[in-house]
């Protein structure tokens, strides 16, 4: 006869009682001690891909590896279990007198890199950390100067010291210049040095990734305007509107830092690095498997037409106000200018729309909005009431409106602001 | 604790609750009412405020804008910003940020002052005299304590929500909020966070929508005079990535040596407040509880207990043929004899179970289909008025809101011209509800189910939840067990609900009751009241054996969870087969 189940707080109460004896009892003999340290450390099983020997330690480590950065990147257990591991066959190669696979040399140095960001911010040893990193790093460049993994960690690891290391000591005032030849310098062999590593690459995604988050700092870098986290509201326009009071925001001025601030020459060039980033993903979307994960291929698409929106801004800004807000006088040679300024803003926003409309997920409302926002942005640098630009609203309003029934009226508010302007127009 | 009645304020835990007047610093008359907008002082603003409240739906309230000095209100809302920090607290009825430091204001040092001179400034105002009598005529509550003060700070950022109660707590008189969000802004409809009040279909069943709503603004105040079972209101849940500023209060009752005390009014208002939780009461309420708690007695037959204990007591017993009646529903790798022993075992040591991918693939594909078309391509219905058959809305509000499909609505007739949806949740529903998947209850649980419910639930983003409740014992049929085995099969489409943020996730956890809180608090410091919780996920099967110590609810689903939740709930009351060992 079947034992007779309990109701769920007996049941509870009963596990909680067996557990506390059982805590009560560990300490008393030596042998259940032993058991139960044995029965409690945790054990990892690491899946290793097929034709692979599971002995072989560079296999288990790659896997390792895998794990930790595909699957649980939160975890530090898992990240401090790699970084033992290759401290230990560093040392071990060391004493063997051995060389050992740069890929191991690239693991060990990303992992330490990745320490460096820590629950409560950054690693406190974390100059330290890059410093054995790039050693690490050295040694797999003399052994292969052109190897791929070792130069994609290389850029890795300058993007975050930029972030971690420089960026969060720096003040609106700051004006070492030292530090602004040292950050220039990283980023600059950040690029030389990375490519695009086919073998691995949400690997290559993730460390792109890092140099978008290292150029919106550095852009924001001094400034009020927060980054919206909720993407399309109308609101943020209209406070940042309200905070300016009409004062024109252009990515040519660089108004809120000295010239001798560290970050200066980056954010004088910044659509230059915003854009090198961009030629970057877009290789690597070319270079993605037709039949790889599909949620990973819309991430990266939607990355690329952001970041072709963002290119578009200014010819956008110096389109509208050359064509709505000049003077006659001036008339005549802004013409030209003009033209030149919409035609730039069309092709980065047509780009951003084939980007956009590959990213489509028909379960995400976001992603239908964002393709409904970059024909918005394309409608607005269309001649006015010309076929282009009431196709381009016309599609723009087709999708808010689906994606405002799919989520139970989110976009009320933007797709009534949208209606009334089309009515004022 | 009733599900009619809790207290269940969001600001219980951390309040200002001072003690004598003598504690307050003197101000001058004239210096304390030059505090205030000068409006207010006005005989005719006065009257005309107070015919306003006095002809007001649903019940007695107003608001009044620009209360207090501007410059007062903005020191106020920077003390609070530098000094006052905040913790994010959940439970099954709010989710709100609440001031850690507050509490701590009552008997208040030299130190402290110092600290929040201009809270203190504006509590003295508030509760001054003149004021306080302005606030008792305009809501014509007789005469309010100044030397009761209840005030507490909430800030609701983005997700934070209050659900439907009455503020009926005590000697409370009349309730208010002044609001801070972020001076020189605008506080926009769509932002959320606006303060709701919901009509009464009868004392205290109040309607499932609100029919009256103040979006707030910085300086303004909004009050109702606390009416019990009647004044229920809600916070709407806060929409964007804003802070939503609040400072609630309440007067009180006179108290001993204060004009307009009468010596035991307040004992008989509580009394009588306490009476409307008497058992008697709350069974004339289930008369409007919908859907009904009701468990059918569907295993009548002698022979059919039979088969079932048999089951219960025999796992082998389970024939090929009503293995293959359950394959038309259930995926197969629950149904093979080691799938049944697996689910048994974890049921019997855990007395409860989750099963993964429950339905079969074919069912499973069929209904993610139609649901995810349902959820991108219709428009929702929010309200009672929007919403249509076979649908109908859970009430009241202050227990439960959600749309369950009205199974009276499907008949022979009517099959044809309902949405594919709605047939295959109806079927399903109808499966679930079967003797053979009695069959594979008894099965795995070692239990015999002698009654039934089964629900089809949708909540809403935004809109809906359950809020904790005590079981219901059938008190009806002999030899039942002391709990209830209940089964929920969630249905929910879409990736959001992993970790919470949104709600929609169900919890069991112990009942506290006695430790004076019976609010079921979702994150507790020792984390060992939640026995079960549980996001809504799909096509997965959850069985709890619940027992009388046991609250369950749904939590609240966002509004910016992607889309709702959809689950059948089903309710069994059982027999038991299995041996006296409880060990």
């Amino acid at each position: 006869m079947a034992k007779r189940p309990l109701g769920l707080s007996k049941s509870n109460k009963a596990k909680r009682a067996k557990r506390d004896q059982d805590k009560a009892g560990a300490g008393t003999s030596n042998v259940s001690s032993a058991n139960n340290s044995k029965e409690g450390t945790p054990q990892l099983t690491l899946e290793v891909e097929e034709g692979e020997d599971p002995e072989d330690e560079l296999v288990q480590l790659r896997a390792m590896w895998k794990r930790y950065f595909h699957e649980e990147r939160q975890s530090e257990p898992l990240l401090n279990g790699v970084i033992n591991e290759c401290n230990g066959l560093l040392i071990k190669s060391d004493q063997d007198g051995t060389e050992l696979d740069t890929e191991y040399l690239a693991i060990f140095a990303f992992a330490l890199v990745e320490s460096i960001y820590t629950e409560d911010g950054y690693h406190p040893e974390m100059h330290e950390l890059f410093e054995r990193a790039l050693e690490v790093l050295d040694r797999g460049f003399k052994q292969n100067p052109k190897d791929k993994l070792l130069g994609l960690t290389y850029a890795n690891l300058c993007f975050t010291r930029i972030i971690t290391e420089y960026m969060s000591q720096l003040k609106p005032d700051s004006n070492e210049s030292e530090k602004q030849w040292a950050i220039e310098t990283l980023l600059k062999d950040a690029m030389s040095k990375f490519s695009i590593y086919n073998e691995d690459m949400k690997m290559t995604y993730a460390v792109l990734t890092e140099l978008n988050t290292l150029l919106e700092l550095v852009g924001h870098f001094n400034s009020s305007n927060a980054v919206a986290e909720d993407g399309l509201d109308s609101d943020v326009e209209e406070d940042v509107e309200d905070l300016d009071e009409g004062e024109e925001e252009d990515d040519d001025k660089i108004g809120s830092i000295a010239e001798t601030h560290p970050l200066y020459p980056l954010r004088l060039r910044s659509r230059d690095h915003f854009e090198w980033g961009r030629e970057q993903l877009v290789e690597l979307y070319k270079a993605l498997p037709t039949d790889d994960d599909i949620k990973f291929k819309r991430e990266v698409a939607t990355m690329i037409g952001e970041l072709y929106l963002k290119k578009a801004a200014a010819p956008t800004r110096k389109f509208l106000r050359l064509r709505y807000d000049n003077d006659e006088e001036e008339e005549e040679t802004d013409t030209a200018m003009c033209q030149e300024a919409q035609q730039g803003a069309i092709k980065a926003i047509a780009s951003a729309l084939e980007y956009l409309r590959d990213a489509q997920d028909p379960d995400s409302t976001d992603s239908w909005v964002a393709v409904a926002e970059a024909y918005i942005d394309l409608g607005n640098v269309c001649d006015n009431e010309s076929c282009e630009q009431d196709n381009a609203y016309g599609e723009a309003e087709k999708l808010l409106r689906k994606a405002n029934i799919a989520a139970h009226g989110k976009y009320d508010e933007v797709l009534s602001k949208f209606v009334q302007d089309q009515q004022a127009e | 604790m009733s599900a009619y009645k809790r207290n269940n304020d969001s600001s219980e835990v951390s309040h200002i609750e001072d003690g004598p007047a003598t504690k307050l610093l003197a101000m001058e008359e004239d210096k304390m009412k030059s505090l205030f907008n000068q409006k207010i002082w006005d005989p005719k603003f006065q009257n005309d405020l107070e015919e306003t409240i006095s002809k007001s739906e649903p019940y007695n309230w107003g608001s009044i804008t620009e209360l207090v000095d501007d410059d007062l209100l903005r020191s106020v809302r920077k003390e609070i910003e530098s000094e006052i920090h905040f913790t994010l607290k959940e439970t099954d009825i709010y989710k709100v940020n609440q001031s850690g430091d507050l509490a701590n204001l009552s008997g208040l040092d030299w130190a402290d002052l110092s600290r929040l001179p201009n809270m203190y400034k504006l509590r003295q105002i508030l509760y001054s005299e003149p004021y306080r009598k302005f606030i008792a005529k305009i809501t014509n509550s007789k005469y309010l304590s100044g030397s009761k003060m209840d005030m507490s700070v909430n800030t609701y950022t983005k997700g934070c929500h209050l659900l439907t109660h009455d503020d009926v707590i005590g000697s409370r008189r009349v309730s208010f909020i002044l609001y801070l969000p972020e001076p020189d802004r605008k506080w926009k409809e769509h932002y959320g966070g606006g303060l709701r009040l919901f009509p009464s279909v009868a004392n205290n069943i109040p309607y499932t929508d609100p029919c009256a709503k103040l979006v707030p603004q910085f300086n303004q105040i909004a009050f109702f005079k606390v009416k019990p079972g009647y004044s229920f209101h809600d916070v709407e849940e806060v929409k964007v990535d804003k802070h939503r500023l609040s400072i609630q209060g309440w007067y009180h009752i006179p108290q001993e040596g204060e004009e307009g005390y009468i010596p035991g009014e307040e004992e008989a208002w509580v009394n009588n407040n306490n009476s409307t939780l008497s058992q008697l009461e709350f069974n004339l309420l289930q008369e409007f509880e919908y859907p009904k708690d009701e468990r059918k007695l569907v295993v009548k037959e002698p022979s059919q207990e039979e088969q079932l204990t048999k089951l219960a007591e025999d796992l082998t017993k389970l024939s090929s043929e009503e293995i293959k009646d359950l394959n038309k529903y259930i995926d197969e790798e629950h149904l093979t004899k080691e799938g049944l022993q697996v689910l048994q075992k974890n049921f019997l040591e855990n007395s409860s179970l989750s099963i993964e991918n429950f339905l079969n693939k074919e069912t499973s594909e069929l209904l993610l289909k139609l649901i995810k078309y349902r959820e991108l391509n219709e428009i929702c219905p929010m309200t009672v008025e929007e919403n249509k058959k076979p649908w109908e809305t859970a009430k009241p509000p202050h227990k439960w809101r959600f749309l369950y499909l009205d199974e009276n609505e499907f008949n022979e007739e009517s099959q044809n011209e309902r949405a594919e949806l709605d047939s295959k949740l109806y079927d399903l529903s109808q499966f679930l509800q079967s003797f053979v998947f009695k069959k594979f209850i008894a099965t795995i649980t070692c239990l015999v189910p002698l009654t039934q419910s089964v629900i089809v639930r949708r909540f809403r983003p935004g809109n809906d939840f359950t809020l904790a409740d005590k079981l219901q014992l059938n008190k009806n049929f002999d030899n039942l067990m002391e709990c209830i085995l209940e089964g929920t099969l969630s249905l929910s489409a879409f990736d959001d609900w992993e970790g919470g943020n949104v709600g929609g996730y169900q919890i069991y956890m112990l009942n506290e009751e006695d430790n004076g809180d019976d609010q079921a608090v979702v994150h507790d410091d020792n984390g060992e009241s939640v026995l079960i919780n549980k996001s809504a996920s799909w096509n997965s099967f959850n069985l709890v054996l619940r027992d009388e110590n046991v609250l369950e609810f749904i939590k609240y689903v966002s509004w910016g969870a992607k889309g709702s939740r959809w689950d059948i709930k089903m309710l069994w009351d059982v027999k038991d087969t299995g041996d006296d060992d409880e060990e």
